[in-house]
């Protein structure tokens, strides 16, 4: 986090950081107090682009052929970090090869951003030593996402922004631990660690540590809701989860929940999702319980339990360590620390990380054995493969675009007073009151032409359903284009949103629906 | 009253918050950790409003069964847990389940929490079929 205070250039791209990483954004004001440059490239003016220096109002799902032109520009003007491409790079040719014909006016008939500002903000970015980058869902919730990241990574390593203090380019983890869960295995592409199932040495420790166990790449939870839907699946678990508002197609969500034959849900409200349980199991909230989180920066930190259990309610640790021995597991955890002690020898990159060593400040890992202090930098002086990979991302459409029956684009979102699907917030007064209820954004233009005014019940439609939200008119959005945060229950953002996915990892395109809107 | 030190459960950013409890566990209110590494003593409007939840009439404080028509009843933990175990053991119908079996892990939980559910879903469950919402 220190990072961004020293930076001279940040690019936000995809990321409405006041609103969804407070502390992160006063991260951004300390660089530009400092006198730092700040880029915002969004489909929204997000309360950022008042204090950036240069603002790119771009089409949502074009991300990839913005930043391929970026590229064409550096090389073309040569303003490459030769060194940094010979000494630490391979398959430059090759990328440079691709990005021939990505020029800026090309970028600019499928993005809207003008060449020109393409062109300044590239050299701006080339020529500044300090530049870093940062991106959140508006970059991977897309069908372009893997290949839009590639080209960050191309950008980043042919201006040598990469291994040093105050570059690079930086996720916002948006979940509390969402990093820790995908480092402690909650993958079905990976085991605890970053271990993948198909690799020789995966099976022989974890047979060490687990014994007999299932070694191949499972399916995500795209996937097994399509299995649900076919009657293969047949038992679900479902933890601390609201799928019914926050995944793509809720029809289809909630149709593959009636289906599959056994449900659990265990969280602590009866949320949209777990009325469909056959069982429903109370947990404990993040304030009853031990144990430890990692945030955006891979830093490990402990929480403590503050309160009892409210109810009859039990940690989630307890309750999945029950669900172990019931179904013949020989298991016995006297407490969170007991399972970090095992993570220790699971997952080398936690191998020295403990209760004990984090109990004043956390660590960054990786962190092999207890003497490590941990890795505030990933990628100083190599790459964990090696060589960096220059890769050729071509753009191409895949997914919803606008058409005579669905003119304008929906992206969704958040709101800074909500989180996630409203189950813990909106139910905290003083933030309910903040944002009561959903919105759908539409630029003033585009309100009068269709005859709707502010605060006005608006029907939003796309091919997989239809919501009603109250408009509220701004010019703070493209034309065309709209936009509803998914907290809502009432009126859900992803009544609307489909499985339009990414070809490499499935992540479905919440931010590119085809809709029409109209007066209700 | 005590303050008890943790981690802010909302964002990515992981804040240092002290939460201030009254003897009979009522929560008072939300401090911030002045020389947390990553807050500096800061916090959002969801870091020193967002704990209300809590104490909600409408939290979850029994296990529940749905019944045949539809709706749930109350169950103590032993028959909840063990009609849990027996719906996930009747679906252990293959050798490897990773078509038969899917946990969907969360991103609220903590890593231990998060490990003991690859661990049930792989070692013990016998079905590479796990996720959490990293995608949403």
């Amino acid at each position: 986090m220190d990072d961004i205070s020293d930076a001279e250039l940040i690019m936000v791209i995809g990321s409405n950081t006041t609103e969804q990483h407070p502390l992160a954004s006063t991260r951004i004001f300390e660089a530009l107090e400092k006198g730092a440059e700040l880029y915002v490239i969004d489909p929204r003016q997000i309360r950022l682009t008042d204090f950036a220096h240069a603002y790119m109002p771009i089409e949502p799902g074009t991300n990839l052929p913005m930043i391929n032109a970026m590229i064409h520009v550096i090389i073309k003007e040569n303003l490459i970090n030769e060194e940094f491409i010979n000494t630490r790079t391979e398959n430059y040719e090759e990328m440079k090869k691709s990005v021939e014909d990505c020029t800026p006016e090309w970028a600019e008939t499928i993005s809207k951003v003008p060449a020109d500002q393409i062109r300044q903000f590239a050299r701006k970015y080339a020529t500044t030593d300090k530049a870093m980058i940062l991106f959140t869902m508006g970059v991977t919730q897309q069908t372009t996402a893997v290949k839009s990241i590639r080209a960050l990574a191309n950008l980043a390593m042919i201006t040598g922004h990469v291994g040093r203090p105050s570059v690079g380019i930086n996720p916002l983890r948006g979940q509390n631990n969402v990093q820790g869960a995908g480092d402690m295995g909650a993958l079905p592409d990976f085991l605890p660690g970053y271990q993948r199932p198909e690799w020789p040495e995966t099976k022989e420790h974890y047979t060490k540590v687990w014994g007999d166990f299932s070694c191949l790449r499972g399916r995500n939870i795209i996937q097994m809701f399509n299995l649900m839907d076919e009657g293969t699946m047949k038992a679900a678990y479902i933890v601390g989860e609201n799928p019914v508002l926050s995944d793509p197609d809720q029809t289809h969500t909630i149709h593959c929940l009636e289906k599959v034959p056994f449900l659990v849900v265990q969280d602590i409200f009866l949320t949209e999702t777990a009325e469909f349980a056959d069982v429903v199991l109370p947990a404990a909230s993040f304030l009853e319980r031990h144990g430890t989180y990692t945030n955006t920066d891979r830093r490990v930190q402990m929480i403590n339990k503050v309160i009892e259990p409210v109810g009859n309610s039990k940690p989630d640790w307890e309750i999945i360590a029950e669900i172990m021995k019931r179904i013949g597991m020989d298991v016995d955890y006297k407490g969170p620390s007991d399972i970090m002690d095992e993570i220790n020898v699971a997952a080398p990159l936690y191998g020295g990380i403990t209760h004990e060593r984090i109990k004043e400040v956390g660590i960054q890992w990786p962190c092999p054995d207890k003497e490590h202090p941990g890795t505030p930098i990933l990628h100083v002086g190599e790459f964990k493969r090696g060589k960096g990979l220059f890769t050729v991302n071509d753009f191409e459409f895949i997914g919803d675009q606008r058409s005579e029956e669905y003119p304008f684009l929906l992206t969704t979102g958040r709101v800074t007073h909500q989180y996630h699907t409203g189950t813990m917030t909106r139910k905290v007064w003083t933030l309910a009151l903040e944002y009561p209820h959903g919105f759908v954004e539409i630029h003033t233009k585009d309100a009068e032409e269709l005859g709707i005014k502010n605060h006005q019940p608006v029907r939003i439609t796309s091919a997989r359903g239809s919501i009603v939200a109250p408009a509220m008119i701004t010019n703070r959005i493209n034309e065309k284009t709209l936009f509803v945060p998914f907290h809502f229950a009432e009126s859900p953002a992803n009544r609307l949103t489909g499985q339009n996915l990414d070809p490499i990892i499935n992540i479905p395109a919440l931010k590119v629906s085809a809709v029409r809107i109209e007066v209700e | 009253m005590k303050r008890v030190e943790t981690t802010c459960g909302y964002c990515g950013c992981g804040c240092g918050i002290y939460v201030n409890v009254a003897d009979d566990d009522t929560i008072l209110g939300i401090t911030p950790s002045y020389n947390h590494v990553v807050s500096k003593g800061r916090l959002c409007s969801k870091g020193w409003h967002g704990y209300a939840f809590v104490r909600d009439s409408r939290r979850l404080t029994s296990p529940l069964i749905k019944q045949e028509d539809g709706t749930f009843r109350k169950a103590s933990w032993d028959e909840a847990l063990d009609k849990v175990a027996e719906g996930l053991k009747n679906a252990m119908i293959s050798e490897d389940n990773t078509d038969h079996i899917g946990l969907i892990s969360s991103a609220r939980c903590t890593n231990e929490e998060n490990f003991l559910m690859a661990k049930l879903a792989r070692a013990g469950l016998k079905t590479s079929s796990i996720d959490h919402c990293a995608r949403l």
